[in-house]
């Protein structure tokens, strides 16, 4: 067998070509650090109303009413923080929206993943045009029933109370269409042989299906807990007393209970952005795959 | 006791699809059976109706002496294999194995005795405290095997197990398979798309096409004896060079020349031999045409256009008056032929195929099949 067994010389570039690399190289840098400032630019918009109401909360009241404007605050008050407690009950509302929001969050999750597996898994004659109706209610927004829904809960005697802030919301259409997208990819073979292994329906969704929904489940977790968190005019006309005061309502009351107290209210802005910042911190990459789940062959 | 009888089992999704005609079909006990066909031909839409999880249109299916047509699945006995392993990604090997146990509810002692078993037995004692996705292609196809095993199921239905696999592992799948069916002595109705597998796999290959049966028979019989065009054209790599020609006396016009028929043949054509010239389908294997040196009176003179060597054998593609696309000849690989060769072909004359121009059927009479007609009548006589 003839065998080269002599040594290749390592590959050297030459100068030219060392100097066609380096151009290469420096042309790739530049163009990075454009898309790096242009994203600064952009983040820096994003984030100035937020940025701004964090400053102004740390504000004194009589430097948020000067006419001289300036984005730092001479001195830090945190003593906002304290006050906005001690003005009003925001421990009791901020204990109110988290009750409110997990229920929803909770509600949403069992209604729409059991929808969504219907409507993916089960045959019946029509489904897609109950799904497509399903969909439609999308297109309805709230404002258009909420007299209807507030006469409704009204009579059933539940106004002021949690039942009222949250039976109404505890399954959306979002969720469900969400949730099914996620469905559309999962493999239906694993239920066929669930089927044969002689599991239940309800046994499926909850040892097979959700084990398997993380993405979908972060998606709608995340999507179904702000959207809670953030209500503003359900609650407003519900709820009657600082008992089942939402902290978005409580916190808009506390200019107008005081004049004086912006810089409070501010303060409770920021305290009520926190958990929904968290959460989205945590949850936006649940929350990008599971919207785009099934968009694209995995 | 898994007889699967199949009496006019029909799918039907609408007016005009039917995906599988009416179907008359019996398994044998302990029989391992292949349905072989092209994609959309029925196969697996008959596997899904045996497994329960496609409604019966028309027609009544029997596993056993029991009509099954609206049993649930997990009632009627059966166990399948998914192409795609159907694994529950979030168990253990050994809870995927073990969960149709727990579904029955079958005490953990003995449901952790059969699971045990079916590992020791398909080498994964090793793996059960894995997930699937830690396993490779070959292991996870085994832990699909093991939980239709530890069913101890009357009927094992396997739809295409092997399709996900490497051409190396498929190889060595296919033997554990089989291995797996003269174990377990059970009924096993496997679905393929691939001939290997079906001939190699089956002892009886029923081969669908457009949701209609052509042909149930032994791999020897459905290879040596099709009974229609398509089956002849579909078994067999490279397939069974079939072209419109000319049938006259006993000879068969090939490259426009008189080719003669042998007694292996004739003695078997379902039709008077007629000096009047009729136009039939013949189809010849690659394999019954033999190079030589010397042109006679049985040999044609073709071109050659295409040279495929495989190793053990070539095959070459030459161009004949009767088709549009070259026929293809098996020839050994010592050959030295090259492309614009002209060569000498001569033709095993009684390895000649003749189908019927209209119904596409085999004019010629299966020997086995006249034999079992011939016993039958003596017996009624």
């Amino acid at each position: 067998m003839d065998i080269n067994m002599e040594e290749t010389e390592p590959f050297v570039l030459d100068n030219e070509q060392l100097a066609l690399v380096r151009k290469q190289e420096a042309r790739i840098r530049i163009r990075k650090g454009f898309l790096l400032i242009i994203n600064s630019i952009v983040m820096i918009i994003v984030l100035f109303p937020l940025l701004y109401a964090v400053s102004m909360s740390l504000k004194s009241a009589s430097e948020v009413y000067s006419s001289e404007f300036s984005f730092f605050p001479e001195a830090l008050q945190f003593s906002n923080y304290r006050d906005a407690f001690n003005v009003a009950p925001l421990g009791q509302y901020i204990f109110n929206s988290f009750v409110v929001a997990l229920s929803i969050t909770i509600g949403q999750l069992i209604s729409g993943a059991l929808a969504a597996f219907s409507f993916q898994f089960l045959e019946s004659k029509g489904k897609e045009l109950i799904f497509a109706l399903v969909l439609a209610t999308l297109m309805v927004p709230g404002e258009a029933t909420i007299v209807s829904n507030y006469l409704q809960i009204g009579q059933w005697g539940w106004l002021d109370s949690y039942r009222a802030l949250i039976i109404p919301f505890l399954t959306s259409a979002t969720t469900i269409f969400l949730f099914r997208q996620f469905y559309r990819s999962f493999p239906i073979a694993l239920y066929e042989s669930a089927k044969m292994d002689g599991c239940s329906n309800i046994r499926f969704v909850f040892q097979i299906l959700l084990p398997l929904s993380k993405p979908a489940i972060g998606a709608v977790s995340v999507n179904a807990f702000i959207n809670a968190w953030n209500m503003y005019m359900w609650p407003l006309l519900v709820s009657g007393s600082d008992r089942y005061r939402t902290v978005q309502i409580g916190v808009s009351m506390m200019n107008s209970v005081d004049s004086q107290s912006i810089v409070l209210m501010l303060a409770g802005v920021v305290i009520v952005l926190v958990p929904s910042l968290i959460i989205f911190v945590f949850g936006q990459k649940s929350l990008v795959k599971g919207l785009f789940s099934g968009s694209v062959k995995g | 006791m898994a007889e699967v009888k199949l009496r006019q089992v029909t799918k039907r999704y609408d007016e005009d699809t039917v995906a599988v005609k009416p179907l008359d079909l019996d398994i044998k006990d302990k029989e391992f059976i292949v349905f072989v066909g092209p994609s959309g031909c029925g196969k697996s839409t008959t596997l899904r109706m045996i497994a329960g999880l496609e409604r019966i249109s028309d027609g009544g299916l029997y596993i056993g002496r029991d009509i099954v047509n609206h049993l649930a699945p997990k009632d009627r006995d059966i166990a399948m294999v998914f192409q795609n392993y159907a694994l529950y990604p979030n168990m253990t090997i050994y809870d995927n194995i073990g969960f149709s146990l727990k579904m029955k509810k079958i005490k953990k002692s003995e449901r952790d005795e059969r699971v045990r078993e079916a590992a020791g037995i398909l080498g994964l004692s090793d793996f059960l405290d894995r997930k699937p996705a830690s396993l490779s292609g070959g292991q996870r196809q085994r832990v699909a095997l093991g939980r239709a095993m530890v069913r101890n199921p009357k009927v094992f239905l396997l739809d295409e197990p092997l399709s996900n696999l490497d051409a190396k592992l498929r190889v060595a799948m296919r033997a554990e398979i089989v291995k797996l069916h003269r174990k377990l002595e059970t009924t096993f109705v496997y679905v393929t798309h691939d001939q290997t597998e079906a001939m190699t796999m089956g002892d009886r290959i029923a081969v669908l096409n457009d949701g209609y049966l052509e042909q149930i028979d032994t791999p020897f019989n459905v290879y040596e004896y099709p009974e229609t065009k398509f089956v002849a054209e579909f078994i067999g790599s490279p397939q069974m060079n079939v072209f419109e020609t000319e049938l006259r006396g006993n000879t068969i016009k090939l490259n426009n020349k008189s080719t003669r028929l042998g007694n292996g043949v004739t003695s078997r054509l379902g039709l008077q031999l007629s000096e009047q010239a009729q136009t039939v389908y013949a189809g010849i294997r690659p394999e019954a045409f033999q190079l030589v040196d010397e042109a006679d009176a049985d040999t044609i003179s073709v071109v050659v256009e295409n040279v495929e060597n495989m190793g053990r054998d070539t095959y070459i593609s030459v161009s004949i008056a009767e088709r549009e696309i070259p026929l293809i000849a098996r020839i050994p690989s010592e050959s030295t032929v090259m492309i614009g060769d002209t060569v000498q072909l001569k033709v095993d004359g009684n390895k000649w195929h003749v189908f019927d121009r209209q119904t596409e059927r085999s004019l010629l009479r299966s020997p086995f099949k006249a034999f079992s007609q011939r016993r039958e009548e003596s017996l009624i006589s």
